[in-house]
């Protein structure tokens, strides 16, 4: 059994939550419930759960807050969010779970199944300080974006990217020496990544101007990476991705 | 070769229609060389009946020449027309009896010469004379053979005419529910086919029926629309039996004042366009209003008067009404004798009215009709495709002449410098575009429904529905309102109680809360700008309600009026200002108080553009410790009626 807390200001949430764990999600003990960020806390240090279902918004800070008044995270954490674009932007870079409201209960499943998972497998646990150290973070090359591969949770630092091919439905991400095969279409990445640094030049491809030696005049042109792989410029984007490289210098 | 002699065929059938054509214009030209011609006369009958309603007497008279003169150039068509106005005028005047044999004769002479359309009016007509005499049955089989008549023809403004009439035939038949099935109808085929007066028309119907199911703020709230489709068209026909309906449904409040003006102003209204039918149901209000305050002589002297014209209009149904209300004024004042003789009237006088076997007719006759009106459904469709299609084309026309006109204005606007006041008018549109947003937080919308899960699971379908209803409610004021430049005072309360019932519901009861207005204040009357209020209010629960511990919030929003302006409070005993701003400082995710920054600019623009004051104070209140205890919001609005 995993041991488990609710962490909502809501007494309708907890209570929704709550019955539907009961009833669904058996390997889950829901040991207490507290409704903010202070007896929250307080909570989690005498109980020391394994699991966490933490709302965002509450009184006296946010959940976030919760998290960062911590020393350490000890346990997994499902986040759940009526309506916070901030908060879902950051879940979504770092690869971490959450829950909508209202809750549909096929992904609670998910999301309990996955966190049993890693519990018993005594993975180390997910990367939340990366997570709140990436909110925080100005210089957007420091940031680390999560991204599951092969079921493994992996971190890349943004300046390490050099560029992002689609390969069918799916994304193949170049760092240096390596590449990574994700489940995720590059319209995904687009969305996620900082515009002030990265930039789809064309349909298929999406680049760190950072890594750029060199470009090649032509009718849209080509750019030159770092590793020498050519990449060609759709001619509708290349006035776009002309006005970044001239910010930039 | 077979085109050709096609052709030939229809060259041929052109000439003989033309032949035909002048073979008949030209004897009637020549037997009344000293009468006008056709197409004069039917603008001249046309202008008489758009003016009906300004002056039914002078209608009438006109009407008379004009059946004289259609008669002598065989015009049947304008006969028709003109016995159709006629009937009108006849009822309008207060002679429905009559009227009922103009429509008979216009039916039997459109039917016999295939005018459809006239034929769908003078059913309509008719119905129109059954329904004021009191005679429902004939007046709702009459209205729903027009409707299907109307329906053929494919004339939608017809078609909604007829709903709205059969809604008032309903209406006096106490079948509420249905009238305002019909009513909402009409209502909106108006407003698609782009005749907001008549639309008007159905709204001040419809709060006739709220009024007589006892719902006198839902009826005012129509009302309101009335008055404001009114004034934005500048129009005065709908204004007096609007104020009419508003008089009685203030009267049902209490609101004594209020309704006087309202009867006053629709009294005048009516005389001066001679309509006696509802110059009786003005006069017949003024008497019983008087009757509330137990002024008897006067009640008995107003109410007299009502009776010798409802008897000039054969209308029933009011005498009956009028002569129980008599009886109880004599009651009063202790004439047992007369008050029995005319209880005793108007006891006679309703069962000759509303019998069982009436009440049964009708309900076949409903399901018959519902039975018509599938089969008509086909044609029906048909024609809004139609409709559609020439409202498309009208857009066109619209985008293309309304480029034009942009352009001219601009070129027009950088010589006289009048881009300024067209800036301020975007920033106000976009303001309250953003408004609106800011208003239907995301947030609030969907801990609403994470609310409404709860109950599910919980398996409580009252309080499922009842939430889901509210929230459906607030929605669909927040979508009106917006609209809406301002609103009136009595709407925005109404909001603002629906919000907070949720919100509290949402919070477990953790505040109650307490929406009040000065006696010296008429809410219905008073108008405020829209979605000024709710932010101030969000923020109170926010920032200082939801975080309070160990004690009960409260929330008290007053109204109230000093020095000819209308002021607000939000007043709550939350954490208060300091304290808040406090944990704001320290949270990792920096909220962004959209609605309030919103409000504020909002407001500011207004005083710039209207050169009134519109402010914002804060308060901090202080407990005896010096003790942060809540904050006070106050509005300065200036006060618009």
């Amino acid at each position: 059994m995993i041991n488990a807390i609710i962490i909502d200001d809501e007494p309708n949430s907890v209570f929704t939550l709550d019955s539907f764990i009961k009833e669904h999600c058996n390997e889950v003990n829901i040991v207490g419930s507290a409704g903010n960020v202070k007896s929250g806390k307080e909570l989690i240090e005498d109980i020391r759960p394994q699991l966490v279902f933490l709302d965002i918004e509450m009184p006296f800070g946010s959940g976030f807050d919760l998290l960062r008044s911590l020393d350490k995270i000890t346990f997994e954490i499902i986040f759940i969010t009526a309506y916070n674009q901030y908060a879902l932007a950051a879940f979504r870079f770092s690869a971490i779970d959450y829950l909508l409201k209202p809750i549909r209960i096929a992904h609670l499943k998910d999301a309990v199944k996955k966190a049993e998972q890693r519990i018993q497998e005594k993975k180390a646990v997910f990367n939340y300080e990366q997570m709140l150290h990436n909110m925080q973070e100005k210089d957007p090359r420091k940031q680390k974006l999560g991204v599951l591969h092969r079921g493994e949770h992996i971190m890349l630092q943004l300046d390490e990217i050099m560029y992002l091919i689609a390969d069918g439905k799916y994304t193949r991400i170049h760092v240096k020496g390596k590449n990574y095969l994700m489940l995720k279409n590059l319209k995904d990445f687009e969305e996620m990544l900082p515009t002030s640094i990265f930039c789809r030049i064309h349909y298929g491809h999406i680049i760190n101007i950072d890594c750029v030696s060199k470009i090649q005049k032509g009718r849209g042109g080509n750019v030159v990476m770092r590793d020498g792989t050519e990449l060609e410029i759709a001619v509708r984007r290349k006035d776009e991705f002309m006005k970044l490289v001239q910010h930039e210098n | 070769m077979y085109n050709y002699m096609n052709r030939i065929s229809v060259l041929l059938m052109v000439a003989m229609f033309f032949v035909l054509n002048i073979a008949t214009i030209e004897p009637a030209g020549a037997q009344n060389k000293s009468l006008i011609d056709s197409a004069t006369l039917r603008k001249l009958m046309k202008s008489s009946r758009d003016s009906i309603d300004i002056d039914a007497k002078k209608t009438l008279q006109q009407a008379e020449i004009h059946v004289n003169i259609a008669r002598e150039i065989n015009y049947y068509f304008g006969l028709v027309y003109a016995l159709n106005t006629r009937g009108y005028a006849k009822r309008r005047v207060g002679d429905p009896s009559q009227a009922v044999t103009d429509h008979k004769e216009a039916i039997r002479l459109a039917e016999k010469y295939n005018f459809q359309k006239s034929r769908a009016e003078a059913y309509m007509g008719l119905a129109g004379d059954y329904n004021n005499m009191g005679a429902y049955q004939e007046a709702f089989l009459n209205y729903t053979t027009a409707i299907s008549v109307f329906a053929v023809v494919q004339d939608s403004t017809g078609i909604a005419s007829g709903y709205m009439c059969l809604g008032n035939v309903q209406l006096n038949m106490k079948y509420y529910d249905d009238a305002i099935r019909n009513y909402t109808k009409a209502a909106n085929m108006f407003n698609k086919i782009g005749l907001p007066l008549s639309a008007a028309k159905a709204y001040t119907s419809m709060a006739a029926n709220y009024q007589k199911l006892n719902n006198h703020r839902v009826a005012l709230s129509y009302l309101y629309r009335t008055l404001r489709i009114s004034d934005s068209l500048h129009s005065k026909q709908e204004l007096p039996i609007a104020y009419m309906y508003m008089g009685e449904c203030y009267n049902e409040l209490k609101m004594r004042d209020s309704a006087m003006y309202c009867f006053m102003k629709s009294y005048n209204g009516f005389k001066e366009n001679g309509y006696a039918f509802n110059e009786l149901r003005a006069l017949y209000n003024i008497g019983h209003f008087f009757a509330g305050l137990n002024e008897n002589d006067s009640s008995e002297k107003y109410y007299m008067e009502a009776l010798i014209l409802a008897d000039k209009v054969a209308d029933r149904l009011t005498k009956q009404i009028i002569l129980k209300d008599l009886s109880a004024v004599f009651l009063k004042r202790g004439e047992l004798m007369r008050a029995y003789h005319f209880r005793d009237s108007s006891a006679n006088l309703q069962d000759s009215i509303t019998n069982a076997a009436n009440l049964r007719a009708i309900a076949e006759l409903n399901t018959k009709f519902e039975r018509k009106e599938i089969e008509n459904k086909n044609s029906t469709l048909q024609k809004e495709n139609d409709l559609q299609r020439l409202r498309l084309q009208r857009k066109d026309i619209f985008i293309y002449s309304s480029g034009i006109i942009i352009m001219l204005f601009l070129a027009f606007g950088a010589l006289i410098l009048r881009h300024n006041k067209l800036r301020s008018d975007q920033q106000r549109i976009q303001m309250e575009q953003k408004q609106l947003l800011a208003q239907m937080n995301p947030h609030f919308i969907f801990n609403c429904l994470n609310s409404i899960q709860r109950y599910i699971v919980q398996r409580d379908a009252d309080n499922a529905n009842r939430y889901l209803a509210d929230f459906a409610m607030l929605m669909r004021q927040t979508l009106d309102n917006a609209k809406e430049g301002t609103i009136s005072l009595l709407k925005e309360m109404e909001y603002l109680e629906n919000y907070l019932s949720l919100e509290s519901m949402r919070f477990a009861n953790k505040f109650t809360y307490n929406i009040t207005c000065s006696d010296d204040i008429e809410p219905g009357l008073t108008q405020i700008p829209s979605m000024i209020i709710q932010p101030f209010v969000e923020n109170a629960i926010i920032h200082g309600l939801r975080n309070i511990e160990h004690r009960e919030g409260s929330l008290d929003i007053r109204f109230y009026k000093k020095e000819d302006s209308l002021f607000c409070e939000v007043d709550d005993n939350g954490i208060g200002f300091n304290a808040s701003k406090d944990y704001k400082d320290k949270m990792f995710i920096k909220h962004k108080s959209y609605g309030m920054e919103l409000t504020r600019s909002r407001l500011a623009l207004m005083s710039k553009m209207k050169r009134a004051e519109y402010k914002i104070s804060v308060v901090h209140k202080l407990n005896g410790n010096q003790e942060n205890d809540g904050t006070k919001i106050i509005v300065k609005l200036p006060l618009i009626f």
